[in-house]
């Protein structure tokens, strides 16, 4: 058995960390050194198998469309606002708002830019632009009626994702990780991914997926289509996988020494974490590595392995899904469609409309939408008021969607006035949101909290939020 | 309820939260049943369970509060029944948290909450002796208790010994004298002994303080509270250049700074009477919030976001108090209302500054940088410039140049003037025939031309198209190009002279009380700056100079930087203590306030606080007093028995051992290799980063590109700190992207740090410069290993650990042998590749085995 072997077979012994017989050249290791299993990384969640409710999903892959997508030409269907089409915005509904671009501007009314019709069996009307998306329209539940609070993108990211626009809030991910714990421990719990073109490609901090005051292993982990999958993972020039195995037998035999002489349950956590580490420098790029996929699977997702694109982004969340990662966020930077936004949506369709569809597919054909959550969406909507030939961001009323793990498909919930710029019925805050994704999990929203600064933090914040009972099954 | 942090040292250890909230719990059970035990502390014992279960709805928030009942006011509680003191089978209270009867029971079923029988009969027995209530223990000034007298040489040891005894414990052996040296070094400077030549004498203490790295290490700490960093932090996250401020820091320190000054300097700085240039750069740490210059952001909606900002830092970073829920709401648990929070905000509404940094964004009202006549306004509003003696001296040199040209260029004379009129008549004319304007001119010529439409140029248009005249004319042609290219050096030197952000007093804006932070909702009351009001009873409210003039930053700097302030010193104390333990003797460094953590030592706590004081805020001496404490000189290394009883170390009997900062992980691998460029102070440094790691940016796109000098190995400190994509080394070991202010940093053990220090090319050069030291001389490889293990582990190798090494030694070097290519590779990594090495198959292996070193857990672990 060569180093290399014999480190894999050992590492993927957990029982060594009991019997601890494992020895390093002529050193012995003692079982002293890993007397703390509660050290060993593996975190089942602080609810453990506690959950609050019974789990209609284990992953969720949230399907991240950034810079705000239009909702008048995706899910929102307004015929009064075509008929308006270059007429004035009636001033009954912009009085006294808050606008971002259009501040001081004079204020006309812009038709959708493309024809909807009836998708599926559910017949709800729905953007041409986005055929593969119609194409599972009954697996999908829209909502029509989200309202947020913050009008640039920054901040309203931030909202998004945190509950909160004050940095050092930890995303939904983190949230998620914290209260469920990771399936997998060859690969992070919480992988990020990104693809851009289409319009202004937004900027996007590491905020977004940060863990905030929650601890760092609950950080999302970027996994990048170009240089090293995630930084670091390969190893330096000239060592090969032998010499790293033999480096980290190393490491691990010199720290079980320690152990021995310092009673340091840090100790035992170290060694577990190089073997992770170490795993993780295969693992990772065999998930990044597509070449299994049959020709017809690429095809479908229309991905073309390594070319960075949220197609191929789409595929790795399959199978990042299917590896146990519990929550998958891919973004798409370029929705921000101030000018330009036929144009700027046929774009954004050409790069997620096909993948997207296939994904739903995909996970279905394979008995994984049952337990896999999908949100697509952004960080608000656009106006219907026109900003040149494009839309301005937009609070007031802006769609969104989800399927898989217990969403009623079909289901469109909401609905915004007649010209889409106010919410009409039924509005759904983002934390209500948060809170129908916890619930879907299995967490109370309210009962999962973090104390910090002397407060009980939770992911929807301090006012009451509510579940939106209506999309699930 | 325990849910929260405790989790994150290991799940067994659930107990200990309990065990801090109610030492006497823990201390001595027999309290609660015991006739003869001591009477219970409302602060320690009863306070901690209300807040925790009670206070939200019955507390100081309105809002929210249920059936108008007031616990954490006892004549409010009385009045409504709640309890009667000295009589608990009469009390409501004590029926309603025992009660089976869910509708009756408190707290009720859906807020989560519930008591434990142990809590339940504490509330009972503190009815029972009357139900004494205490102001909350950080709002009230502290005085010196007496030292205990418990045998021991050292304050600090006699209250720990206190402790330990009543628990039958003693504080651990102290640390062997390599333990010591390398803890003392890596606390006191961020930097191993080898490169401070630290030892473990008391002589070391002092040169350690007395090391410009001192004020490096305390400065990482400081800077995560001033949210200190390199760029602006929202949207387009570019770079903001504040690095005096940063040099500021690492001087105060140095310098030994009283901390009072040091208040007053960041936050009044500017207002000082006889402000200096560094008051002014202290100042700076009013601005060094989060700005945006997004497109279509609303100047008012940004200019409330940085004034809630200001006040959440400044009341978490010099008061240990969150005020940041206050901002919506009056505070839950803490005596913080709204309205303190706005009134707050108004002692920085004087700033001279904008929202919206796009173009859109309006200055204070009157706000004229004209007056401020050595300032000028940058991208991110009125900046100084500071320039370096050579620089200065630089500009000024080629300004010397420039000036008898430009006189000469500027020079009117009656021929000049006369060539001027017939080259105006000749261009008109010219114009006025060709279609495509010829000949054609720069903008601002063109504009003096067509602005007046065939009338004559006024005066200022006549003056642009005189200077460019002059450009136009041969005898001036060879000083013209002179001047360009002058004006050009000075440009570049300009370029590299450093500015910082100081605030700048205006005209005060109008600061409203915005209902739950709404910025659009102008139905709030117009507040005047004032301190928080409940805090008045033990800290005066600070009167204006003139009666009626509007309170300034230098009236809450001195309130804030006053001995009778109750918050202050045992803020910084906590913080203080934590930099050599690991944790406060109040665990929650955020938070002194009802919600945070009853002080394990509050007695040592307090005694620290007014010697700080009284040693005129000497945080030298603060620091010294805490280090040359057997408690902290103790050895880290617990017994499993110790462990068991007291996992968290509520009570000393070791050291903790502690992961080194993100800075110091880098620094302690530059150290010992002896790759360490250790200038103080200065620009930011480009350490090497992975390719593309920017490509999420925007307004620019941005590549990076690392530093190739000597900067390339600067303190972690002086990494360029990006908000937005923190460097991906800094990051997995936990540092904070300061986009707020932060007190306490978290520890976390993750492959992804396994990852970094295997293969960031920072670490596989350090190995291999330090490997090139290591095979200098002809000498046995035991021999080598022993310098190397001196330099990184401040210890002798044993000879098991030398056993492994040399195993790894020998396979790599035959490997390396088999494949010199592979040898080269690896030794070309980074900037100071050693290609030419005479034996590049020893150098790799030994390489290999320096890297091995550098992963060790005891290297990043100070112990």
């Amino acid at each position: 058995m060569n180093p290399e072997q014999r480190f894999a077979n050992t590492i993927n012994r957990r029982a060594f960390l009991r019997n601890a017989s494992y020895s390093v050249g002529s050193a012995a290791f003692s079982s002293l050194l890993l007397r703390d299993l509660q050290a060993a990384p593996h975190w089942n969640g602080v609810l453990g198998d506690k959950l609050h409710m019974p789990a209609k999903a284990k992953t969720v892959i949230h399907l991240c469309m950034a810079g705000g997508p239009s909702h008048l030409e995706t899910l929102d269907h307004k015929p009064e606002l075509a008929k308006l089409n270059g007429q004035g915005m009636p001033e009954s509904f912009t009085k006294g708002q808050q606008l971002a671009q259009l501040q001081g501007e004079a204020l006309n009314c812009l038709g959708p830019q493309y024809e909807f019709k009836p998708y599926g069996e559910c017949g709800r009307m729905m953007s041409t632009a986005f055929p593969h998306i119609g194409s599972v329209a009954d697996e999908i539940a829209v909502i029509n009626s989200m309202h947020t609070e913050q009008i640039n993108h920054d901040p309203a990211h931030t909202f998004m994702n945190t509950g909160s626009i004050i940095p050092g809030r930890p995303s939904m991910g983190s949230w998620m990780l914290y209260g469920l714990g990771a399936i997998t421990d060859e690969l992070p719990g919480y992988v990020v991914m990104t693809s851009s073109g289409g319009g202004q490609d937004q900027p996007i901090a590491t905020r977004q997926w940060h863990s905030g005051f929650l601890p760092s292993k609950f950080q999302g982990v970027q996994f990048n289509s170009k240089g090293d999958p995630v930084h670091y993972v390969n190893n330096p020039a000239g060592v090969s996988r032998k010499d790293q195995g033999e480096l980290l037998e190393t490491i691990n035999g010199m720290n079980g020494l320690l152990g021995k002489r310092q009673n340091d349950p840090e100790i035992a956590t170290r060694i577990a974490q190089y073997e992770m580490a170490f795993k993780m420098q295969t693992s990772v790029p065999g998930l990044m590595d597509v070449s299994e996929e049959s020709q017809d699977v690429l095809d479908a997702y229309g991905a073309t392995p390594g070319d960075g694109s949220f197609a191929s982004n789409c595929l790795l969340a399959r199978r990042l899904a299917e590896r146990g990662v519990r929550f998958i966020q891919l973004y798409h930077r370029g929705w921000d469609h101030h000018g330009g936004v036929k144009k700027g949506i046929e774009t954004v369709s050409g790069h997620i409309d096909r993948a997207t569809g296939a994904l739903i597919k995909d996970l279905k054909a394979r008995g994984m939408l049952e337990d896999t959550l999908i949100v697509w969406g952004g960080e608000f909507g656009r106006t219907p008021m026109a900003q040149g030939s494009g839309r301005d961001h937009h609070i007031q009323a802006f769609s969104l969607w989800m399927a898989g793990a217990g969403i009623k498909g079909g289901t469109t919930y909401g609905s915004t006035d007649e010209l889409g710029y106010a919410v009409a019925q039924d509005g759904v805050s983002v934390h209500d949101l948060h809170a129908t994704i916890l619930q879907q999990l299995g967490i109370d929203h309210e009962r999962l909290t973090y104390r910090f600064q002397g407060l009980d933090f939770k992911l929807t914040g301090v006012d009451e939020a509510k579940v939106v009972k209506a999309v699930l099954a | 309820m325990f849910c929260a942090k405790d989790y994150e040292q290991g799940f067994h250890r659930h107990l200990l939260s309990f065990v801090m909230r109610f030492p006497l719990l823990f201390l001595s059970s027999a309290l609660v049943q015991g006739a003869d035990a001591a009477p219970l502390s409302y602060n320690r014992d009863i306070r901690p369970i209300l807040a925790e279960n009670c206070f939200a709805c019955h507390g100081p928030d309105k809002a929210s509060r249920e059936a108008k009942l007031r616990l954490d006011l006892r004549e409010v509680a009385i009045d409504k029944e709640a309890f009667v003191p000295g009589d608990a089978e009469d009390s409501e209270l004590v029926y309603l948290i025992n009660t089976d009867d869910e509708d009756d029971i408190m707290p009720p079923p859906e807020s989560h909450k519930s008591l434990s029988p142990e809590q339940k009969k504490l509330l009972a027995q503190w009815i029972k002796e009357g139900a004494v209530y205490e102001p909350h223990w950080a709002y009230i000034k502290p005085e010196r208790p007496p030292v205990p007298n418990m045998g021991q040489k050292h304050p600090v040891d006699n209250f720990m010994s206190e402790g330990l005894k009543a628990e039958g414990l003693k504080l651990s052996p102290p640390a062997d004298s390599d333990t010591l040296s390398r803890r003392l070094s890596l606390d006191l400077t961020g930097l191993p002994p080898v490169a401070t030549g630290a030892k473990a004498g008391a002589k070391d203490i002092d040169m350690l303080m007395a090391s410009p790295h001192f004020g490096e290490r305390m400065a990482v700490h400081w800077l995560d509270l001033a949210r200190y960093a390199d760029t602006n932090g929202y949207h387009n996250d570019v770079v903001r250049d504040v690095t005096p401020y940063r040099d500021y820091v690492i001087d105060a320190f140095n310098n030994n700074k009283p901390y009072d000054e040091f208040i007053i300097q960041q936050l009044a700085g500017d207002l000082k009477k006889d402000r200096t240039t560094e008051d002014r750069v202290a100042s700076t740490f009013n601005r060094l919030n989060r700005i945006s210059a997004e497109g279509g952001i609303q100047d008012l909606e940004y200019t409330a976001k940085y004034y809630a900002e200001r006040v959440r830092t400044t009341s978490v970073a010099f008061l240990g108090s969150t005020m940041g829920c206050a901002e919506c709401h009056d505070h839950k648990f803490d005596p913080f209302t709204a309205k303190d929070f706005y009134s707050m905000q108004a002692f920085f509404a004087d700033i001279y500054e904008k929202g919206a940094f796009n173009g859109d964004g309006k200055y204070n009202e009157g706000a004229d940088i004209k007056n401020h006549p050595d300032m000028f306004v940058s991208r991110w509003g009125p900046a100084l410039k500071l320039p370096e003696p050579s620089q200065q001296e630089a500009v000024e040199k080629v300004e010397a140049q420039i000036k008898p040209l430009d006189a000469k260029f500027n020079k009117t004379t009656p021929e000049l003037e006369k060539g001027f009129e017939k080259w105006l008549a000749d261009v008109r004319k010219q114009r006025a025939e060709s279609d495509n304007k010829k000949p054609s001119l720069s903008n601002a010529v063109t504009r003096a031309f067509d602005g007046s439409k065939g009338k004559e140029p006024d005066a200022k248009q006549k003056k642009v198209l005189l200077d460019h005249y002059r450009t136009t004319i041969p005898e001036l042609k060879e000083i013209h190009a002179k001047l360009n290219k002058l004006r050009g050096e000075e440009k570049v030197l300009n370029g590299l002279i450093r500015t910082t952000l100081p605030s700048v007093s205006t005209n005060p804006r109008v600061i409203r009380l915005l209902p739950r932070g709404d910025w659009t909702n102008k139905s709030g009351e117009i507040v005047q700056a004032a301190v928080p009001e409940f805090l008045t009873v033990a800290v005066p409210a600070p009167k204006p100079e003139k009666p009626g003039e509007r309170l300034t930053r230098m009236d809450l700097a001195k309130w804030i930087a006053t001995e009778e302030n109750p918050l202050t010193a045992r803020a910084y104390v906590n913080r203080v203590w934590s930099l050599f333990f690991g944790e406060g003797l109040s665990r929650d460094l955020q938070d002194l306030g009802n919600q945070g953590q009853w002080p394990t030592h509050p007695a040592l706590l307090d005694w620290l606080a007014v010697e700080f004081v009284e040693s005129g805020w000497d945080v030298k001496h603060l620091i010294k007093t805490i280090v040359t404490s057997k408690a902290y000189q103790q050895s880290s290394n617990v017994s499993s028995d110790l462990m068991k009883l007291d996992p968290y170390n509520v009570f000393y009997a070791r050291q903790n051992p502690r992961r080194l900062p993100a800075e110091f992980v880098r620094d302690n691998a530059l150290a010992v290799s002896g790759l360490l460029n250790a200038k103080l102070g200065g620009g930011s440094a480009r350490p090497y980063q992975p390719a593309g790691y920017y490509a999420q940016m925007n307004f620019p796109k941005r590549t990076y590109s690392h530093d190739k000098n000597d900067n390339q190995y600067r303190r972690g400190l002086y990494v360029h700190w990006q908000r937005s994509f923190l460097h991906p080394m800094l990051a997995a070991f936990d540092a904070p992207a300061r986009e707020e202010c932060t007190a306490a940093r978290s520890s976390s053990n993750t492959p992804l740090q396994a990852l970094n220090l295997l293969n960031d090319p920072t670490f596989v050069e350090s190995a291999r410069v330090l490997a090139e030291d290591l095979m200098e001389d002809e000498k046995p490889l035991t021999d080598r290993l022993d310098v190397a293990f001196r330099r990184i582990l401040s210890r002798a190798c044993s000879e098991e650990e030398g056993a492994i090494l040399t195993n790894l030694y020998e396979k790599q070097l035959k490997r390396y042998r088999e494949s010199p290519e592979d040898a080269s590779k690896l030794l070309g990594i980074g900037l100071k590749s050693a290609t030419d090495a005479k034996d590049p198959a020893a150098l790799a292996a030994m390489t290999a085995v320096c890297r091995a070193l550098l992963n060790l857990h005891e290297t990043i672990t100070r112990y």
